[in-house]
């Protein structure tokens, strides 16, 4: 049984699916009887030098088919995550801290490709190709909201 | 009063498998079989308070959105609401939620089955520097939230007039009394969903 984990480079696939948000990583992990999605977004909020990190994480039951070299997830397991604040609360209201991710049923064939160096590939049930990259660094949100606005820098 | 008189206006809650499952419900109130009966949220502060949280679970929720007429929900979203307050935050509510498979199976008693599934939510406020340095950061507490497969018993309260009936699900020992809510809190009317 291989396990792996780790992070999808892939910040414009995360916030495009989150408006207002200017980062984001997808992070997942499996072993042989679950496989974990995780989403972190870091979203401007409505005061200009505020920013929200949220995070969120489904995790599904699966099975590995060592034979067919996949994950199978028999049922769907959708999480969300949203943050409220009260009337003496600090957090600004609205969705941009709330954040979603879905494990969706179906398989997760897994190939390991050398592409010059070994890299981990995985088809998602939607036909989605992810390679994994081995998270190596543990990434903030306060680096990512530093870099964020170095990015941003010149277009503002 | 005649003993009869006085049973007559005793509202009386009568169950009867659900017809018409949609929209969002809030849990209520949680009865064991020993006879317990508590409010859901006096529940779950005094059980936060017994073990020193300063969060405590503040509502749950059934969610089994909008369905075609005559239809059964396949798919069911139920959230935690958790009531927090921390430095740098303030008084906040954090809402964990999981979408899960329904599976529905009539009789008497008619049963309604979850999948299972996991989720862990977490939130931190950054507020820019004013000058070259460090975002100041203020993190809530994580949540985490397993929700195991489960086969509950369920029955709708027969209510007079234009209402939707609450719902009782059973799980085990543990009844717990559901009511048709909007977002806000609120009751839910017929056509609402």
């Amino acid at each position: 049984m291989e396990t792996s984990g780790g992070e999808v480079s892939a910040s414009d696939m995360v916030t495009g699916r989150n408006p207002g948000c200017v980062w984001g990583r997808e992070i997942w992990q499996f072993d042989g009887r679950k496989v974990l999605v995780q989403n972190d977004v870091l979203c401007r909020g409505q005061r200009p030098d505020e920013s929200y990190g949220c995070q969120v994480r489904a995790i599904a039951d699966a099975t590995w088919d060592a034979e067919r070299g996949m994950f199978v997830v028999p049922k769907r397991v959708g999480a969300r995550g949203q943050f409220i604040g009260t009337k003496d609360s600090d957090i600004d209201p609205g969705p941009r801290t709330s954040c979603s991710v879905t494990v969706a049923a179906g398989e997760y064939p897994v190939a390991r490709v050398r592409n010059g160096v070994w890299k981990w590939e995985m088809r998602t049930p939607a036909g989605m190709v992810l390679r994994f990259a081995r998270s190596d660094i543990k990434v903030d949100f306060g680096f990512a909201m530093a870099e964020a606005e170095k990015a941003l820098g010149g277009k503002e | 009063m005649s003993a009869l008189m006085w049973m007559a206006l005793v509202p009386v809650a009568l169950a009867e498998p659900p017809t018409d499952v949609q929209g969002r419900y809030d849990v209520v109130s949680i009865s064991e079989a020993g006879g317990d009966h508590e409010e859901f949220v006096d529940k779950m502060r005094r059980r936060a308070l017994a073990v020193g949280q300063d969060c405590y679970i503040s509502r749950r929720t059934f969610d089994f959105g909008p369905v075609a007429d005559g239809q059964r929900p396949t798919q069911v979203a139920i959230s935690e609401q958790v009531s927090c307050k921390k430095g740098g935050l303030g008084t906040y509510y954090a809402v964990a939620t999981l979408e899960v498979d329904a599976t529905w199976t009539d009789g008497d008693p008619a049963q309604l089955a979850v999948s299972g599934g996991a989720t862990w939510i977490a939130m931190t406020r950054l507020q820019k520097p004013r000058d070259v340095g460090i975002a100041a950061q203020w993190a809530a507490p994580e949540y985490k939230w397993e929700l195991t497969p489960t086969t509950y018993q369920i029955s709708a309260e027969k209510v007079w007039g234009n209402k939707v009936p609450p719902l009782v699900l059973t799980d085990g020992n543990t009844a717990y009394k559901l009511e048709p809510r909007e977002a806000d809190g609120s009751e839910r009317k017929p056509g609402k969903k």
